[in-house]
């Protein structure tokens, strides 16, 4: 069986900086992956490539199968991956429930009619906990009710991928326990979600399996407990003691 | 509606022709200003050079007109040939954004001023060009007034439609827009050429009427500019704020040109600069005009976009 989507040495190249170099990713059809490391580490830049908002410098993006690495991100967006963004980008003078419209009308190969397409925006509105929020503009909805409306744009193309991009930092615990709740019900609908995730609680809680990068390289690749134990990972978040610096405190 | 249109229709038979050669001039702009709109207010590209089809338009009918052409026909080939030409910028200079886009809009003007200046076997030079002499000005009158009343409408139920939205959106965010699967390269070169339609048709109404234009003025700075400032004064990205834009315009120009002798102008600067700083989202978003148009039940004009 094919993947859901399958990353095959992925290169990208910005001038002279090597943002990623050889990624290699298999996502199987209904998992959660979480995609882990420091800041730089090129995490977005691999979101930017599968979606399509930048082609690859070397390397292919395989969705089910189907070569989708110099498709345009309108195309990829109807065939079925669907992201966020890590700095909210609704689009602001708009309310709402146009934003969610945006996908519904757009996003999908087979978009509904005009009624049934509002009704539908309105459910998944409420789905996401704003459905009271639907003829607000989307500029001036709190942090929080911006990234549940990204996640709605994003679920109105009817993804099979969703591509979360950070969408519980910066929440209270309260509000990230609600995210967690909701991502898992996405995943359960048959949704495959990629994410990006700085929060190691909420990591630890969804994903089986996950992906660390660093500076553009794949430095780990497993269960969640077994990648933040691994010395590897210790040393990319937390830096080296040098053995000079050892030394002295030796003495 | 009908208490608005019947004093229009009946007009002829009660003022006399300075008041129609005012209403004529109002809806050569207003045409202008809603059609500069759907680019400058809808798409948020600032189309500095929209005026350029109004040019195109004006000089192919006053062409065809001369070789014996119906009006009907000269109208329908200046439509033709000005989208043709918008079709053909529209590639290149929507590789552009922001400023860049806007200076290079207007960089066309003079482009398209400077070839039709040229060109005087077809076009007079700078001379300008005259057409077949005769008084079409209630023909002309009642022509304009449809053709901005059309205009209103599309305007109105673009901004409902589906493209519509596309347009916002791609204005709020054009990445996000495209990553959400909006053809946004095609759906800005066909908003382009929609907008240049009616500014086209106008043109050729226009030259209809005047029976004579030069490169000056078609192309000049007067009917590059008003029609954006009234866009902008009366409130962008809606259909009402260019009808109030233009409306309030022309009037305050009439009230200082007659009641203002020799400082007209600066009076005329002064109220736009004062405008510009205390209405920035035009008249309509201003206290004074919500509550007026809630009341015409046109309220839902100030959200940007009306799906809700």
């Amino acid at each position: 069986m094919a993947y859901a989507l399958e990353c095959k040495e992925i290169n990208k190249t910005f001038g002279g900086l090597d943002a990623l170099r050889g990624i290699n990713l298999k996502v199987t059809e209904g998992e959660i992956l979480g995609i882990i490391g420091p800041n730089g580490a090129g995490k977005t830049t691999l979101f930017n490539i599968i979606s399509g908002a930048l082609p690859p410098t070397r390397g292919k993006v395989f969705f089910k199968g189907r070569d989708i690495s110099s498709m345009g991100a309108p195309k990829i967006c109807k065939l079925g991956i669907a992201r966020t963004y890590q700095l909210v980008r609704p689009f602001h003078s708009l309310t709402a429930l146009e934003n969610v419209l945006v996908g519904l009308c757009f996003g999908r190969s087979d978009p509904p009619p005009r009624e049934a397409g509002v009704a539908e925006a309105m459910d998944i509105l409420g789905f996401m906990g704003l459905g009271d929020k639907g003829n607000k503009a989307s500029g001036s909805l709190t942090l929080v009710e911006k990234k549940h409306l990204e996640i709605a744009r994003a679920l109105a193309t009817r993804p099979d991928i969703l591509l979360l991009d950070e969408v519980v930092s910066g929440l209270t615990p309260t509000e990230m326990t609600r995210t967690i709740d909701t991502i898992h019900q996405i995943q359960t609908r048959g949704v495959t979600v990629i994410m990006i995730e700085h929060v190691l609680r909420v990591v630890m809680e969804l994903c089986k399996r996950i992906v660390v990068l660093n500076y553009g390289v794949q430095i780990a690749e497993g269960r969640p407990k077994d990648v933040v134990n691994d010395p590897k990972v210790i040393v990319a978040y937390l830096g080296k003691v040098e053995s000079d610096d050892q030394e002295i405190w030796g003495d | 509606m009908i208490l608005l249109l019947g004093p229009l229709a009946a007009l002829p038979w009660l003022a006399v022709s300075y008041t129609l050669t005012l209403i004529f001039f109002l809806s050569v702009y207003l045409t202008l200003a809603l059609s500069y709109d759907i680019v400058g207010g809808y798409l948020g590209y600032i189309n500095l050079g929209h005026s350029t089809s109004f040019g195109l338009g004006a000089y192919t009918t006053a062409i065809l007109l001369n070789q014996g052409c119906s009006l009907a026909v000269a109208l329908g080939l200046a439509i033709l040939l000005a989208a043709v030409f918008a079709t053909l910028v529209s590639y290149p200079l929507f590789r552009l954004r922001g400023a860049y886009f806007a200076l290079a809009t207007f960089g066309l003007i003079s482009l398209i001023e400077v070839v039709v200046t040229n060109l005087r076997d077809l076009t007079g030079g700078s001379g300008g060009i005259s057409t077949p002499p005769g008084n079409n000005l209630l023909p002309a009158y009642y022509l304009a007034i449809v053709i901005v009343l059309v205009t209103m409408v599309f305007s109105y139920y673009l901004a409902r439609s589906q493209f519509g939205l596309a347009l916002f959106s791609i204005r709020e965010d054009e990445e996000v827009s495209r990553a959400f699967g909006v053809p946004t390269s095609f759906y800005k070169c066909l908003a382009f050429v929609i907008s240049s339609v009616p500014a086209s048709l106008i043109g050729g109404v226009y030259v209809w009427n005047m029976t004579y234009i030069s490169p000056h003025s078609v192309f000049g700075l007067e009917i590059a500019l008003s029609p954006i400032v009234m866009a902008m004064l009366g409130g962008s990205g809606t259909m009402v704020g260019p009808v109030f834009g233009a409306i309030f315009i022309t009037l305050v120009q009439e009230f200082l040109w007659t009641k203002v002798p020799y400082f007209h102008l600066t009076m005329y600067g002064t109220v736009l600069v004062l405008l510009g700083l205390f209405m920035p989202g035009g008249l309509v978003r201003t206290r004074w005009i919500q509550p007026l148009l809630q009341r015409l039940g046109l309220g839902e004009e100030l959200t940007y976009f009306k799906n809700s």
